[in-house]
């Protein structure tokens, strides 16, 4: 015969009882005692039991769950098969001596035990159908019933629980899964919850009960473990439902267990989580376990602090901490557990969730949470949609949507309906025909060549010493670090990443640009026909063909850009995770295109300027003004532009100490580029179709309700004006060039598109319903100049810009052996000189070609070379072999096709062995060309001559042992951060007469030995990156939703 | 109501009025802006002076070489040394061979004597491709040898042609080690030649050539002096040919010429003299045959003071006036026409002849004193200056091209110098420092 002994825990349960105890009242089948125990509640809970008529121990307020549960199970003496009838037993309780009615028994009693949390109110029935599910099972030793939410009664919490091997609670559920009997199949499961588990009291007395270690949280898990490791099963019940509040785990009541420190369950749950994975896993599996149980921790306590979740942060790792510190308890437990197990660990181990299993629900999750993310308002978003209505609503998405339902078609046939599916279709297709020559690894125009590996960026980022040309110290820009980083993307193929990029920009500038418009219009017609306008409009084409990266990445977040400017004017409305956002993204905006940062920043400043003046014109006037709305605008704007620069630095400083260079964008720049003509013009650069931007922008300017978007169109195409003013020494080049604007043009088209979606939407009524007049004209100026710039553009695209610069060709042409000079230890580098179109142009090459970035770092020669050069083409160089010698220049290469007069100066100028001359074109050895690290001695052995010694080097170290005192000279770009230790003795740097490093090597300096190292100190690097990883975990940190404390958590959200 | 209908209608052209301002700016901006054109379609150019060689022959003949200061930066041209040093001494005696000059725009001039016999000059100068010699003697009794001078550390290769009366009389290709020198016998070129014209063709490298014609009877020194090199032209203007020495008129005046070209020239010679210009007879439409020397004597009495000659012909010639009184002779050679000259006269004091359209020359002269002064020199063709005592360095500037001359005689003999510069400002384009130099 079953018999049934419910066992009530309550503590602080007020709340709940009520529930919990009607439900315990009614359960179909009988409930043969009840017995409640109370951990020293403060609430309601004793008198609400005892007015229930449930007979009830009161213990001290810091017993555990399991310790509670054995006080109820000792007052409870076993039914047994001898039948009596109205027999008071002692409770096992001293001070509380109380008496508890026997109740009737029969013989072959089977007694179950049912422990209840006072936060669980299990179904009518679900007593009944737990023991039925058990019936005629005698391996069950553990049941659970099916839990539910307290609140929404649909929510699955649980069906047997388990535990992962990072420690969490493992349920195998999606988040908020509802119950639609997807999982109403009995299981096999490691562990059932304590919240109305169902346990055999033999098996429960044979185990000794709950640990005692375990006063709360994972004493479930423990348990059920040990259940299946002495031979029994564990059972979970789909068809017993009871609805679980999980008051203590969702914070709803305090903890007030013994060994809650600080009464945080968090702390708590992790704690006993790690104890109940180190005493019960194998042994061998301990070492993996901790690490990972430790990694885990470290994981989940950086997305806390990221979530703004300190103490979480500091739970998780206490947690750890707390029990790897204390092994002899660990041991301990083992030990137990050992003298209980029956089965080996591996039939237990197939209850535990597999780590691929474990990943892919974690991936899902976090899927989950930012499409939940997504869904909210985004921080950019701070003005409602623009229009509601639309006048050209005959292609709506809405009514298409209708249809689907209606005529339930195919997914082909409904893709096939889409407009922006179908243009997004033709469009990849036209972008494999103007991609023919841009198939595969690409470069050219502004692209250099792409290192193999992303890391290689990174590395760069990192460095504080370049190797190219003469060499550089210049900060490495941003956007090298971002695009390496990016690569993981792609496992670090940065060739294919941009490769990838490039090819998908414009399909990706078309969606992006149809669902920036969709926020304007709620037509998709115009929606379509403004995407069209952006992704083909001479910017985007031109960046795509002449390799600026820079530029497409700011058209990728134009939008965002775009919302930011409009809603400068309300910026106090901004909560301070947008401004951080906002910062985050104009951080990105500075370090893909300072020009468009610039235009950015201006016209900040000039809302600002604007505002402010109207705020004090309004207190001269005598009228209320505002002056904390004014310091919350001036602010907000600050920390956004500020934030902006701070994650940049200390690239950002180098811009602000030298303004021009934030006149450029990524690579190398351009000849001939004039963004002018982008705006105005075609991707070609020429006039030979007109843009309709401007011409959209300039009509829009006189319509009333369109003018504040046009204002903004006309004050960047302003500032680009402006800017185009100035001529500036391009990346990698001493050339005077024009600023690189293209990330402003995009904006100032983007703008001018926003404007031109307003004016249809404006006018397109009136036309209907009115006679011909200028309006008509006017419209359908627009229509056809958007259509002629568009198709122009495409047909340029696919025709002549297909052969653009940018292609799957490599364009470093300098012969091998030039490069293999620079690969010995002395590091030769040799001078390139190249005559095009009227110019001389020339490099200094070392032992690779030019990568990804390398343009951007390097910033004009040196003086004494650029005088060396010069006087080399004139003839009038004496000194120039001088100068290149001590550079380290051994060959001089002038390339095909030679200049025979500069070649003949060249013979003649002194200092200067022809070497060979070739189809390659002509090579000079340097005299008497030093090494890249040399010595030259004080004191010359007979017999030798003046030259100076080779030391030998790396590409940026150099080490060794020095025999004679001397010069030690560096032919490198002279910079303070050069070092020399001899004998870990720093040795002082000066300038040499040719503007090199040196070190003077003393013979005292050589008294012990002679090894040296020379490197550059790169400490003031490492210090400004650290500081820039500040700046952006802050605001990154600031940015993104904090997640709340679960006990802010509205309970219906939990369960 | 109208009231309000009026603010409104106000309100409304004034933000169309702000609206059509702020557009007209920002295009006249743009217009600016796109007016600017392609600042990297702008090539920039770079000017400087090459080194110059000062050549020393060998032989008991005293060279010493105006330089333009005595911090010029000097070095032995046989040195495979880069460096430079300063000379610290000026005039600088070449005591061990022809030095390398440093560039300035001011001309170093090389003045070779020999005390009693004779004193020649020439400047210093860096080789171009082509250079022409029209004097020296293949005959009995010259010792007229060619000097070249590779001031490069790689080996250079030249050739030497030599025109005679009949044509062309010998070649000669020779390749020059680095830092090297050698002088090159006429009489080994042209033997029996008495007057011949020279090519010296640089192969490669850049090599310096120096003629100096020296002639002798027996024991007795006829003579000698520098022939300087000039370019072929159709127009040439050979200034300060000596008429007098030591008080005496000189009676040998011969126009050599040679039409360098593969077709023969038609020219007209005019002597400029004592402030006449006139075409002496025989001198107008005579034809000169191709790649041969032609000498032409010309009239005896050329005047008081140095003459010049005009010449212009069909083709382009090379020329030069020997002018010889039996134990001392001069080379007179073409000069070019310049706007500024700077000349170190070390204390001589020749007589510059300046011939132009309109002679408008302002010279500044630094004295040894380091006084300067300033004396301006103005006539209709012709202007000759004697340089006043202890004049150190003389800078010439004029409106439009000169061509200067100097001649002197002293104890020693006479001799005159064409005022060219040594080299010529270099002009090339700045060579830009450029990552598309790796691109082909």
């Amino acid at each position: 015969m079953t018999r049934v002994t419910a066992i009530l825990i309550s503590h602080d349960g007020a709340t709940w009882l009520p529930q919990t105890v009607a439900a315990l009242a009614s359960q179909s089948h009988p409930i043969d005692r009840i017995v409640a125990v109370d951990t020293g509640s403060t609430d309601d809970s004793v008198r609400l039991l005892r007015s229930a008529g449930i007979h009830i121990i009161e213990s001290r307020r810091g017993m555990g769950f399991g310790e509670a549960v054995q006080v109820a199970v000792d007052a409870t003496p076993a039914f047994v098969a001898t039948q009596s009838k109205g027999k008071s037993l002692p409770s096992s309780s001293g001070s509380n001596s109380q008496k508890i009615e026997e109740p009737n028994v029969e013989q072959e009693v089977q007694e179950w035990l049912w422990i209840v949390h006072d936060d669980c109110a299990p179904a009518k029935d679900a007593l009944e159908r737990l023991l039925a599910g058990v019936k005629e099972k005698p391996q069950v030793a553990l049941a659970g019933p099916k839990l539910r939410g307290w609140h929404d009664r649909k929510h699955l919490l649980e069906l047997g629980v388990s535990i992962a091997t990072n420690g969490a609670r493992w349920t195998g559920l999606e988040y908020r899964e509802q119950d639609q009997g997807q999982h109403d199949d009995e299981r096999d499961v490691l562990a059932v919850s304590t919240a109305a588990m169902l346990i055999r009291r033999e098996v429960f007395t044979e185990l000794g009960g709950f640990d005692p270690k375990l006063s709360l949280f994972r004493d479930d898990v423990d348990l059920g473990w040990r259940v299946r490791a002495a031979g029994h099963s564990v059972l979970a019940v789909p068809e017993a439902i009871a609805y679980h509040g999980e008051a203590a785990s969702n914070e709803r009541r305090s903890i007030d267990v013994d060994d809650a420190l600080l009464h945080r369950p968090l702390l708590l749950d992790r704690r006993h989580a790690a104890y109940v994975l180190l005493a019960n896993a194998s042994l061998i599996f301990l070492p993996i376990l901790a690490l990972q149980l430790l990694l885990s921790a470290l994981a989940r306590s950086m997305g806390y602090l990221i979530a703004k979740l300190p103490g979480y942060a500091l739970d998780e790792l206490a947690a750890v901490a707390l029990v790897l510190i204390k092994p002899q308890e660990i041991f301990a437990a083992r030990k137990e557990r050992r003298r209980q197990r029956l089965i080996p660990g591996s039939a237990i181990r197939t209850f535990l969730p597999p780590r691929g299993f474990q990943f892919r629900l974690a991936f899902e999750r976090a899927r989950n949470a930012f499409e939940r993310y997504l869904s909210r308002r985004i921080p950019f978003q701070l003005l409602p949609n623009e229009s509601e209505s639309s006048v050209l609503d005959i292609n709506d998405e809405k009514l298409e949507e209708e249809e689907i339902f209606t005529e339930r078609k195919s997914t082909i046939r409904t893709l096939l309906t889409r407009p922006l599916f179908l243009f997004s279709l033709a469009v990849v297709f036209l972008t494999l025909i103007a991609s023919r020559n841009r198939l595969g690894a690409i470069e050219g125009g502004a692209l250099l060549q792409s290192p193999s590996s992303g890391w290689d960026l990174i590395e760069k980022y990192l460095e504080s010493w370049h190797p190219i040309a003469l060499g550089s110290s210049a900060n490495t820009p941003t956007w090298i670090a971002l695009v390496g980083l990016a690569s993981a993307l792609l496992l670090g193929n940065l060739k294919l990443l941009i490769a990838l990029f490039f090819f998908a920009a414009i399909p990706l500038a078309l969606w992006i640009g149809y669902r920036f418009a969709k926020a304007f219009t709620t037509s998709t017609l115009i929606a379509l026909m403004a995407a069209i306008a952006f992704a083909f409009s001479p910017p985007i084409l031109h960046a795509v063909t002449h390799g600026l990266i820079g530029t497409l990445v700011i058209a990728l977040i134009t939008p965002l850009l775009i919302r930011s400017m409009m809603n400068a004017g309300v910026i106090e409305h901004l909560s301070w995770r947008a401004v951080a956002a906002h910062a985050l993204l104009y951080a990105i905006a500075l370090a893909f295109s300072p020009p468009a940062f610039i235009v950015l920043g201006a016209w900040h400043f000039l809302t600002s300027a604007i505002q402010t003046i109207g705020e004090f014109r309004k207190r001269l006037m005598g009228a209320n003004s505002d002056l904390d709305l004014v310091i919350t605008r001036i602010v907000k704007r600050s920390l956004i532009l500020v934030g902006a620069i701070a994650i940049n630095i200390p690239w950002s400083l180098e811009l602000l100490a030298h303004p021009s260079r934030s006149l450029l964008e990524p690579g190398v720049s351009l000849e001939g580029a004039h963004e002018l003509l982008l705006i105005f013009g075609n991707p070609g650069l020429s006039f030979a179709t007109l843009s309709a931007a401007p011409i959209i922008m300039m009509i829009a300017l006189f319509r009333r309700d369109c003018q504040a978007i046009a204002l903004i169109a006309l004050f960047v195409f302003s500032v680009i004006a402006l800017l185009s003013l100035f001529s500036i020494a391009g990346h990698g080049s001493s050339q005077l060039v024009a600023p690189s604007l293209g990330g402003a043009a995009i904006l100032f088209i983007a703008l001018s598109i926003v404007a031109g979606i307003r004016l249809l939407e404006l006018v397109l009524p009136q036309i209907r319903e009115s006679a011909l007049n200028f309006r008509h004209f006017a419209a359908a100026a627009i229509a056809i100049s958007v259509l002629l710039t568009s198709l122009s553009s495409i047909i340029w695209w696919i025709g002549p810009g297909a052969d653009g610069p940018v292609r799957n060709e490599e364009t470093f042409s300098v012969p091998a052996f030039i490069i293999a000079n620079a690969t010995t230890q002395e590091r030769y580098k040799s001078l390139l000189i190249r005559e095009r179109e009227g110019r001389l142009l020339y490099w200094v090459v070392r032992d690779k070609p030019l990568e990804i970035g390398d343009s951007d770092i390097v910033y004009g020669s040196s003086e004494p070379i650029e005088e060396a050069v010069a006087g080399l083409v004139t003839g009038a160089g004496i000194e120039s072999s001088s100068i290149f010698g001590d550079y380290g220049i051994r060959y001089l290469f002038l390339t095909q096709p030679v200049n025979k007069s500069l070649a003949r100066t060249i013979d003649g100028i002194g200092g200067f062995t022809r070497a060979s001359s070739t189809d390659a074109g002509i090579v000079w050895k340097v005299v008497g060309a030093s090494s890249r690290v040399s010595l030259l001695p004080d004191v010359l052995d007979d017999g030798e001559s003046e030259l100076s010694i080779s030391l030998g080097s790396e590409e940026l170290l150099a080490e060794g042992t020095l025999t004679r005192s001397g010069t030690v000279t560096i032919a490198e770009r002279f910079d303070d951060r050069w070092r020399m230790l001899v004998n870990n003795n720093r040795v002082e740097l000066t300038r040499g007469v040719s503007g090199l490093p040196q070190f003077e090597i003393t013979s005292s300096l050589l008294s012990e030995g002679g090894d040296f190292i020379i490197y550059h100190d790169g400490t003031s690097r490492r210090g400004w990156l650290s500081l820039q990883f500040i700046a952006l975990a802050t605001v990154v940190i600031l940015a993104l939703p904090s997640r709340r404390r679960r006990s802010d958590v509205p309970i219906e959200e939990l369960s | 109501m109208s009231s309000q209908g009026t603010v409104r209608r106000k309100s409304f052209r004034s933000w169309r009025l702000q609206s059509a301002l702020l557009l007209i700016g920002s295009l006249l901006i743009s217009f600016v802006a796109s007016r600017q054109g392609d600042p990297s379609a702008q090539v920039e150019r770079t000017a400087s002076i090459p080194a110059t060689v000062c050549p020393n022959l060998g032989g008991d003949a005293r060279t010493v070489a105006l330089l333009p200061s005595a911090a010029t930066k000097i070095k032995d041209a046989k040195s495979r040394k880069i460096n430079f040093a300063k000379a610290k001494s000026n005039p600088y005696l070449l005591a061990r061979g022809s030095i390398v000059v440093s560039g300035s725009d001011v001309s170093s001039t090389v003045i070779r004597s020999r005390a009693g016999k004779f004193t020649s000059a020439t400047t210093c100068l860096i080789g171009s491709g082509d250079q022409w010699f029209v004097g020296g003697s293949g005959a009995l009794g010259s010792t007229a040898r060619i000097l070249v001078i590779n001031s490069g550390l790689s080996t250079s290769t030249i050739e030497i042609r030599s025109f005679g009366k009949s044509g062309k009389s010998g070649e000669k290709v020779i390749a020059l080690p680095a830092v090297s020198q050698r002088e090159v016998r006429i009489d080994s070129l042209a033997p029996g030649e008495e007057v011949v014209a020279l090519e010296v063709i640089t192969r490669s490298g850049r090599v310096s050539a120096f003629l100096f014609d020296q002639r002798g009877r027996g024991l007795n020194s006829l003579g000698g002096d520098f022939v300087s090199s000039s370019e072929a032209s159709e127009r040439l203007v050979i200034t300060s040919i000596p008429v007098r020495h030591r008080g005496s008129a000189i009676a040998t005046h011969q126009l050599h010429l040679i039409a360098t070209g593969s077709r023969s020239a038609v020219v007209d010679v005019e002597l400029v003299s004592d402030g006449s210009r006139f075409t002496p007879v025989g001198l107008s439409d005579r034809t000169i045959e191709s790649q041969r020397v032609t000498s032409l004597r010309l009239p005896k009495e050329l005047g008081k003071r140095p003459a010049t000659l005009i010449i212009t012909s069909t083709e382009p010639v090379a020329a030069s006036v020997f002018t010889s009184t039996g134990r001392e002779f001069a080379w007179s050679t073409p000069s070019i026409a310049l706007k500024r000259l700077g000349w170190n006269v070390g204390g001589l004091e020749p007589t510059i002849t300046m011939v132009g359209k309109s002679v408008r020359v302002t010279a500044l002269v630094k004295l040894r004193s380091g006084k300067v002064l300033t004396k301006n020199l103005n006539g209709a063709e012709v202007v000759q200056w004697k340089v006043p005592p202890n004049s150190r360095l003389i800078r010439f500037s004029s409106l439009d091209p000169i061509h200067f001359g100097a001649t002197w005689s002293s104890s020693d003999g006479f001799t005159s110098v064409p005022l060219n510069p040594g080299t010529e400002l270099e002009r090339a384009t700045t060579p830009t420092f450029d990552l598309g130099a790796l691109f082909g």
